[in-house]
């Protein structure tokens, strides 16, 4: 009892159970005054009644907490330690939100669905239909009360509303509800891509790298280090999820190649911020490489940055012009004088995970253009030069591939070395409306627990009986 | 549905190749979050790795608003602070 004699003051609160006779529990964990017992006034804000700084972050844990136990089934009690307490590190740019872990994790207890597997201790409570730890709680979740400074992110505080008009401030209630999901289950037992004394978790038996045909668990470390940064190709592949796919996620729009077989595929696209939306112009055609000078506007014979001169090839077609030396605007202009029909730009770097997005402005280009990955130029380049090669393809909205998926299969974060931030426990950013498993917890979710339910639908969880499917919708 | 509002420090420049990568020393040290302290039976404390940890940090993005990302290990929380500003902005678009 170690961890008690360590709380300085502990109130218990709880949510109130809608199935089996398991509830989320809110431990207070902070000191008197300070955290999620502040004493400064504060008005009600956004549906938060709370006239404290404490009883307004308490309240949005107890609100978090009840959106979560609503659509979870369990009899055993999930206690989370909760705080709100100084993190050291910020300043007026920078500065730690919080953090959050499952307090423990089991394997092999009794009735336990898959053996030598790691489950979140949440989780295996569940299983078991016991506390298989009495003495620890479950998950340690704690945010930095140093937001609500000046000295802390300068004038962004956390917003303590629960309707969603942070405005610039940051949606404690998402942030939340983020961090709950790891703890129930969205989360490895080891420090990724490594497996607690060689055991993967629940999360890991679903982590599928398209390309191997493996599972992380079917992975060795080396292999797993690999996968890892195998961007669009690591997926969760949990039936839940992958039969809800279509509920949360919209129609994308791609570089659809047709012919030749061995290449054909949707290919993903950075957009511009100038000339009109594929999807709202969507052409098809075959792919030509552009041809122009090699001068001091562009040392290269297919960079685009002067007139083409193989306008005969370009006309009535896509022009495939390689990144680099002018702008994207120039490119485009001169493949549309020279009458292509669409234009996709190779990336001149393969130390980006995905295409850029492309910025610039020009209300005169009226051909939709849109970039690739320098590895899937090349893949179109070797057709092209090969003896009687050719490429057909179309830039459209495909309303068979969601953003955000492969292979049916909705994408994991596995962004390369070279992309900041990084965390295969969330969704992929090309997912599209944005999930809340996301890592960069956008600032237009709208409160949903989307996807995340069906993910711990596949590591375990189930819903309450009467909760049903109606829930789920966004 | 619009994606995320927070975007775009558009670069002046026409660069015209591959962004720019240029590193901003963070004043922020991550690391005793993802780990614990542990005193051993001599006496002795060392860090020891914590399980499943995910910490949220935030940026200020050029257009004054925040910019977050959910990270599980101190490397990942160092890419993310140190990186170019514009490069972690969501839908940022480059010249």
């Amino acid at each position: 009892m170690i961890r008690r004699a360590l709380l300085i003051a502990i109130l218990l609160f709880s949510v109130q159970a809608f199935a089996g006779t398991g509830r989320i529990v809110i431990l207070n964990n902070d000191a008197a005054n300070t955290g999620l017992n502040d004493p400064t006034p504060a008005a009600p804000v956004g549906g938060n009644s709370g006239t404290t700084l404490g009883q307004q972050r308490l309240n949005v844990y107890l609100a978090a907490a009840e959106k979560w136990q609503n659509v979870l089934d369990t009899n055993v009690d999930i206690r989370v330690r909760a705080s709100f307490a100084p993190i050291t590190g910020c300043t007026d740019t920078e500065g730690v939100l919080g953090q959050a872990s499952p307090m423990d994790w089991s394997l092999n207890f009794e009735n336990a669905p898959k053996a030598n597997v790691w489950y979140p201790i949440a989780l295996a409570n569940k299983f078991a239909n016991r506390d298989l730890a009495p003495t620890i709680d479950d998950i340690n979740v704690r945010f930095n009360s140093s937001v609500d400074n000046a000295t802390c992110l300068g004038a962004t505080n956390w917003y303590y509303g629960l309707d969603g008009n942070h405005g610039v401030h940051i949606d404690l209630f998402v942030v939340v509800l983020h961090e709950l999901g790891h703890g129930l289950g969205i989360a490895g037992a080891g420090v990724t891509p490594a497996f607690r004394d060689n055991m993967p978790a629940i999360a890991d038996t679903h982590t599928f790298d398209v390309s191997t045909g493996l599972r992380w668990d079917q992975m060795s470390l080396e292999q797993r280090q690999v996968s890892e940064l195998n961007t669009g190709n690591l997926v969760w592949d949990g039936e839940n999820v992958r039969n809800a796919t279509r509920t949360f996620l919209q129609a994308t729009t791609t570089l659809s190649v047709s012919s030749p077989a061995p290449i054909a595929g949707a290919y993903d696209i950075g957009t511009a911020a100038f000339g009109p939306e594929a999807n709202s112009s969507p052409v098809a055609g075959r792919i030509a490489l552009a041809a122009d000078e090699m001068n001091t506007d562009g040392p290269s014979n297919t960079d685009g940055c002067t007139a083409f001169t193989n306008t005969s090839s370009i006309a009535g077609n896509i022009a495939l012009i390689d990144r680099g030396s002018c702008t994207f605007v120039t490119k485009a202009r001169n493949a549309q004088a020279a009458g292509a029909i669409g234009v996709v730009i190779g990336d001149n770097t393969r130390t980006t995970c995905a295409p850029p997005g492309m910025g610039g402005t020009a209300p005169d280009v009226t051909i939709p253009i849109v970039s690739i990955t320098q590895g899937a130029a090349d893949t179109l380049k070797t057709q092209l030069f090969a003896v009687n090669g050719s490429v057909q393809a179309s830039l459209r909205t495909d309303p068979s591939q969601l953003a955000g998926t492969k292979q049916g299969y909705v994408r994991l974060y596995a962004p390369c070395t070279f992309e900041p931030g990084s965390s295969i426990r969330h969704w992929d950013i090309t997912a599209d409306p944005d999930l809340l498993m996301e890592p960069s917890i956008s600032s237009d979710l709208l409160h949903g627990l989307d996807l995340t339910v069906q993910q711990l639908l596949d590591i375990g969880w189930s819903l309450p009986p009467r909760t049903g499917r109606r829930v789920l919708k966004r | 549905m619009l994606r995320s509002p927070i975007i775009v420090l558009l670069l002046a420049a026409a660069s015209a190749t591959a962004t720019a990568t240029a590193v901003i020393p963070s004043q922020i040290d991550v690391a005793p979050l993802f780990a614990e302290q542990v005193v051993q039976a001599d006496g002795t404390v060392v860090a020891k790795p914590v399980s499943g940890m995910e910490v949220v940090v935030a940026r200020i993005g050029g257009d004054g608003k925040p910019v977050l990302a959910c990270v599980e290990s101190a490397e990942a929380a160092k890419r993310f602070l140190e990186a170019p500003i514009d490069q972690v902005a969501r839908k940022r678009k480059e010249q």
